[in-house]
C-alpha cells in the first residue's frame, strides 16, 4: 500500500477510527442482545424447572442438597439473598429460613434444660417430630440443617455447629448451639474437647492436659460456661480431698424427649 | 461413678434429671440454681401425690438415689425447703420459728431450723376448690355445716390429717367460702361452715 502523508493520512486513519467504533459498538449491541437472550432463556428455563420441581425441592432432601451441590459448581448462591429470584421462583430460600426459625424455637424451648445446646441427633428427632404438615412426606437432612445454621451466620454468631468427630457416621454426635452471646473461642474449643471424649462430664485436669492449657484458662473457659448454664457442677465433700466434676446436662439428658406440660 | 453415661432413654426428662449428678449439688449459676429447685419440686409433686404424702422430712427417702448413690447435704434440704416455703408449695410443720439472723447481713433462709414441711404437691387453690367441691357434693354450699372429722373421711382427702386441713381452711377463709369455728382450745377446729 502507497503511504498516504499529509491531511489526506490524517483524515483517512479519523475516518477508519469512526469506522472502527460503530463496528464495535454493533458487536457490543448485538453480544449483549445475545446475552439478554441468554440469561431470558435461563431464567425461563429456572422457571420451568422451578415449576417442574418445586415439590420435589420442598420435599427430597437428597435433590434439595443435589440441587445445591450444582449451584455451588456454577458459582451461584441461591441462598444469598431472602428476595432474590432464586427465593421467589424456587422456594429454596424460603424453606431453610422456615427451618432455621424452627431450629431456634426447638433449641429455646428446652434452653432450661441444657443451657441451648444439645446434639444434632437429639435436635433432628425433634425437628422430624414437628415438622409441618405440607411437608408430610419429606425428611430434613443434617446437610439441610447445615444451611439453615449458615443462613444465620448473618445474624451474628449465636447459632453454629460444633463438629466433634471426623467421622461421617458420627456427624449427628456434634452438637447444635444456639446462645444469647456467641461462644467464646476457647468455649467452642473446650465443648469440641468434651463432645470428643463422648462423656457428658469432666474434670478440669482431664481439659486442661489434652488441650495443653493452663489451669486458669481452663476454669475461666469452665466458668464462662456455668454463666451461661451450659455447665452443671458437682461438689462433694470426701476422704480424699473435695470431688469436683463438670457435666453438660446438653449431652446428659435425653433433649430429644419432649415435655410433658 | 464415671460409668453414669447418660439418662435412660426411655425415662421422661424429670426422671432422667433425678439422675444427673450436679442436681444434688445446689449450682453456683443463679438460673440453674432455680432450675433445678422447680426439678427438685416436680419430683416431690409427682412422688407424694403417688402416696398421697403430705409430710416431707429432712430424712425424705427422695433425698436419696441409690441408683447413683447421690444425697442431698443438710445444707441443700434448707436451701430447698426455703424455697418451698417462699414459693407457696408448702408451710413448715415442725421446727421452723427460725432463730432470728444474729447480724443483718446473714441471710435469713425461710427454711432455716425447719426439720418437716407441709407439702402441697397439688396447689393449695386446688385443695380449696376440692373442698368447696365436697361442700357442693353434700350440699353444703349454703351455710351447710361438716366437722373435720367427715372431711377427712372422703377420700378426695386421702393422707390428709387435721393438722393439714386446719391450715388449708384457714387459708380458705380469706376467699369467704368458708368459716371455721374452732373449739375451746382454740386450736382444734369443731367444725366448717360453707358459703
Amino acid at each position: 500500500m502507497r503511504r498516504r502523508v499529509g491531511v489526506a493520512s490524517v483524515v483517512h486513519s479519523r475516518n477508519a477510527e469512526q469506522l472502527f467504533t460503530k463496528k464495535s459498538t454493533i458487536i457490543d449491541q448485538n453480544s449483549i442482545a445475545k446475552l439478554e437472550t441468554n440469561l431470558e432463556e435461563l431464567k425461563q428455563k429456572l422457571k420451568w424447572f422451578a415449576s417442574k420441581h418445586q415439590v420435589d425441592l420442598q420435599t427430597d432432601a437428597a435433590f434439595r442438597n443435589e440441587f445445591l451441590n450444582m449451584c455451588k459448581s456454577i458459582g451461584v448462591d441461591p441462598l444469598a439473598s431472602s428476595k432474590g429470584y432464586w427465593t421467589q421462583y424456587l422456594g429454596v430460600g424460603t424453606y431453610y429460613y422456615t427451618l432455621a426459625v424452627q431450629i431456634v424455637e426447638t433449641i429455646l424451648s428446652g434452653v432450661d434444660r441444657h443451657g441451648g445446646i444439645m446434639l444434632l441427633k437429639d435436635l433432628w428427632i425433634r425437628l422430624e417430630r414437628h415438622r409441618p404438615n405440607f411437608l408430610q412426606d419429606s425428611h430434613i437432612s443434617f446437610e439441610d440443617i447445615f444451611q439453615s445454621l449458615k443462613l444465620m451466620k448473618s445474624l451474628g454468631k449465636g447459632c453454629g455447629y460444633i463438629r466433634t468427630s471426623s467421622q461421617k457416621s458420627q456427624i449427628d454426635q456434634g452438637l447444635v448451639y444456639c446462645v444469647p452471646e456467641e461462644l467464646k473461642q476457647d468455649q467452642t474449643l473446650l465443648l469440641t474437647n468434651v463432645g470428643q471424649s463422648g462423656k457428658c462430664c469432666f474434670k478440669l485436669t482431664d481439659v486442661a492436659d489434652s488441650l495443653g492449657w493452663g489451669g486458669l484458662r481452663t476454669k475461666t473457659a469452665v466458668d464462662q460456661l456455668i454463666r451461661d448454664g451450659i455447665v452443671w457442677v458437682e461438689k462433694r465433700g470426701g476422704s480424699e480431698g473435695e470431688y469436683v466434676r463438670y457435666w453438660l446436662p446438653g449431652l446428659f439428658l435425653n433433649n430429644s424427649y419432649e415435655d410433658d406440660e | 461413678m464415671e460409668s453414669i453415661e447418660s439418662g435412660s432413654q426411655s425415662k421422661n426428662w424429670i426422671e432422667q434429671f433425678y439422675n444427673f449428678p450436679p442436681l444434688f449439688t445446689l449450682q453456683p449459676n443463679p438460673s440453674s440454681r432455680k432450675r433445678q429447685f422447680e426439678v427438685w419440686t416436680k419430683l416431690l409433686q409427682t412422688h407424694c401425690s403417688k402416696s398421697n404424702q403430705f409430710i416431707i422430712t429432712r430424712t425424705e427417702a427422695l433425698f436419696t438415689n441409690n441408683e447413683i448413690s447421690r444425697d442431698l447435704s443438710e445444707e441443700f434440704i434448707t436451701e430447698l425447703f426455703s424455697y418451698l416455703i417462699d414459693n407457696d408449695h408448702g408451710v413448715p410443720s415442725k421446727g421452723g420459728g427460725s432463730p432470728k439472723p444474729k447480724s443483718k447481713e446473714e441471710k435469713h433462709l425461710s427454711g432455716q431450723g425447719v426439720d418437716s414441711l407441709i407439702f402441697w404437691f397439688i396447689p393449695r387453690e386446688r385443695w380449696y376448690e376440692r373442698l368447696y367441691e365436697y361442700a357442693k357434693t353434700n350440699g353444703l354450699q349454703k351455710g351447710g355445716i361438716a366437722t373435720a372429722f367427715e372431711i377427712l373421711e372422703d377420700q378426695a382427702f386421702t393422707g390428709m390429717d387435721e393438722r393439714v386441713l386446719t391450715i388449708l381452711l384457714n387459708g380458705m377463709m380469706s376467699t369467704r367460702k368458708c368459716e371455721v369455728m374452732l373449739a375451746n382450745d382454740g386450736i382444734t377446729i369443731d367444725g366448717v361452715k360453707f358459703f
